[in-house]
């Protein structure tokens, strides 16, 4: 703990989650039905993050390179999920690209961070490694998924179009960019978006975190910055990257429409 | 470039994995026209978008000395081009449209306007349908759009899906009298249409194909 940091305790946590009581107070009262999400996002988030929290320590105290990469994946995995579950969209073999684009975005880039930039030693030590590429894969994954979703859509919807580019002598290149410029400034806006107003609208959650913990502000501002860049380096490559793969799995190597490898997902 | 297309043992499947049509063999003479005809549902669209290497097919498929792989998809489709039969144009104004085709790579002529005013007079479309949004036009001036971008860059083959099926008689004859000046030009066709045909084009029963 650096000096200067204030040791929370468990009651303290338990203090703030009371205050959710708050929130349920008014859903009920305003018939809401939204108290039992509440109760069970608190029981969740606790147990999740504790779980973490135990597991990321005995990480830490044992590092090992296999371990790291483990977690990685793990970590990678679940992230690909979140990433796919709430598309409307689906396409042929999406989950492997979009773990493939993730681990050579997120993964890459949160090792290079750690090992080149923070200068962790061993260069993959968990305490630097996991951290970061926790931020980066929540990030990577948002992005991805509206890019993706934005891209499947155009792709579906606008087949006859795209294969009327092709019919008059369009590469499948061509024939993709405009679905593929719009995917990609779809997924990458959030993140420009928060580099915009970073330090005016709000301070970043990781900053908060750091000048709570007792960091000094403009240390914590540097991390946040390197932070920052690398999120919207490996989110603006997952966007490039699942743009490719859904390209390249809808309009085939041939350069003809694949639309049957393209479904809706029921809602 | 005087080259037939010939079609050899040509079979395909619907998307859903169908046999659609089986060993299909036919040839079409430079500036030939042939009109591929049989029942619905049984392949004559996908069979265009076959020529047109849109769809997958196996067999032999050949302009020529020149094949799909030989000349690359891009260069295949300028020269063999379909013109589908549910008009679909781009954002943006017609003359926009007319000319996106030739910002391709594949592009091996510049856009000529004054062709493109001439041909769309000639279907009864006046110039200043060219700074008219595309999509904004009636379903019947579409499909005239349409056959226009597909025949404006002159290609050996055009493959033409019911292009008259939206069209009222005199629109259709103006279609018919270009259709036969553009063949004169030395342009290909390769028709599928209901309606008696006033071409002169070779009737071909796909029949005998079915798989």
């Amino acid at each position: 703990m650096p000096e200067g940091a204030l040791a929370l305790s468990l009651y303290d946590v338990a203090g703030a989650a009371l205050l959710v009581l708050v929130a349920g107070v008014v859903s009920l009262r305003l018939r809401l039905k939204l108290e039992a999400s509440l109760a069970l996002g608190v029981v969740r988030a606790s147990v999740q993050l504790l779980a973490v929290g135990y597991a990321l320590t005995w990480i830490f105290d044992h590092p090992a390179l296999w371990l790291t990469a483990l977690a990685m994946l793990v970590m990678t995995l679940a992230a690909t999920r979140a990433a796919l579950g709430r598309a409307g969209w689906t396409i042929e073999g999406g989950f492997a690209g979009a773990f493939l684009t993730l681990v050579l975005t997120a993964g890459l880039t949160a090792l290079v961070g750690s090992a080149v930039f923070v200068g962790a030693d061993p260069w993959y030590a968990p305490r630097y490694a996991l951290p970061l590429l926790g931020m980066l894969l929540g990030n990577g994954l948002t992005g991805l998924s509206l890019c993706l979703d934005s891209l499947l859509e155009q792709l579906a919807e606008d087949a006859e179009l795209i294969e009327v580019e092709l019919a008059l002598g369009a590469s499948r290149r061509e024939a993709a960019r405009e679905p593929v410029q719009r995917a990609v400034r779809r997924g990458i806006i959030p993140i420009v978006n928060a580099m915009m107003v970073a330090g005016i609208v709000s301070l970043p959650g990781m900053m908060t975190g750091q000048i709570l913990a007792g960091a000094e502000p403009v240390e914590a501002v540097k991390y946040q910055l390197l932070i920052l860049f690398l999120i919207a380096a490996s989110t603006s490559l997952a966007c490039l990257g699942v743009a490719a793969f859904a390209v390249a799995r809808a309009i085939d190597a041939d350069a003809c429409v694949r639309p049957n490898r393209l479904r809706a997902r029921e809602r | 470039m005087a080259a037939a297309l010939s079609v050899r043992e040509l079979s395909l499947r619907a998307y859903d994995g169908r046999a659609l049509l089986e060993a299909v063999c036919l040839e079409v003479p430079a500036a030939g026209a042939v009109r591929l005809r049989g029942r619905s549902g049984l392949g004559k669209t996908t069979l265009l978008r076959a020529l047109a290497a849109l769809h997958p097919a196996t067999g032999q498929l050949a302009l020529g000395e020149e094949t799909p792989d030989s000349l690359g998809r891009p260069r295949w489709r300028r020269r063999v081009t379909l013109v589908a039969q549910r008009p679909r144009l781009f954002g943006g104004d017609v003359a926009a449209n007319l000319e996106r085709p030739y910002g391709y790579r594949s592009a091996e002529s510049a856009f000529d306007r004054e062709r493109a005013v001439a041909m769309l007079a000639s279907l009864d479309l006046p110039e200043d349908v060219m700074s008219r949004e595309a999509r904004s036009l009636s379903v019947g001036e579409q499909q005239r759009v349409c056959l226009v971008r597909g025949l404006l860059h002159r290609p050996a083959f055009a493959l033409l899906d019911e292009p008259t099926s939206a069209l009222d008689d005199e629109s259709r004859s103006r279609v018919h009298a270009l259709l036969a000046r553009e063949r004169e030009a030395g342009v290909g066709l390769v028709l599928v249409s209901h309606e008696d045909d006033p071409l002169g084009a070779e009737p071909i029963d796909l029949e005998s194909f079915r798989a």
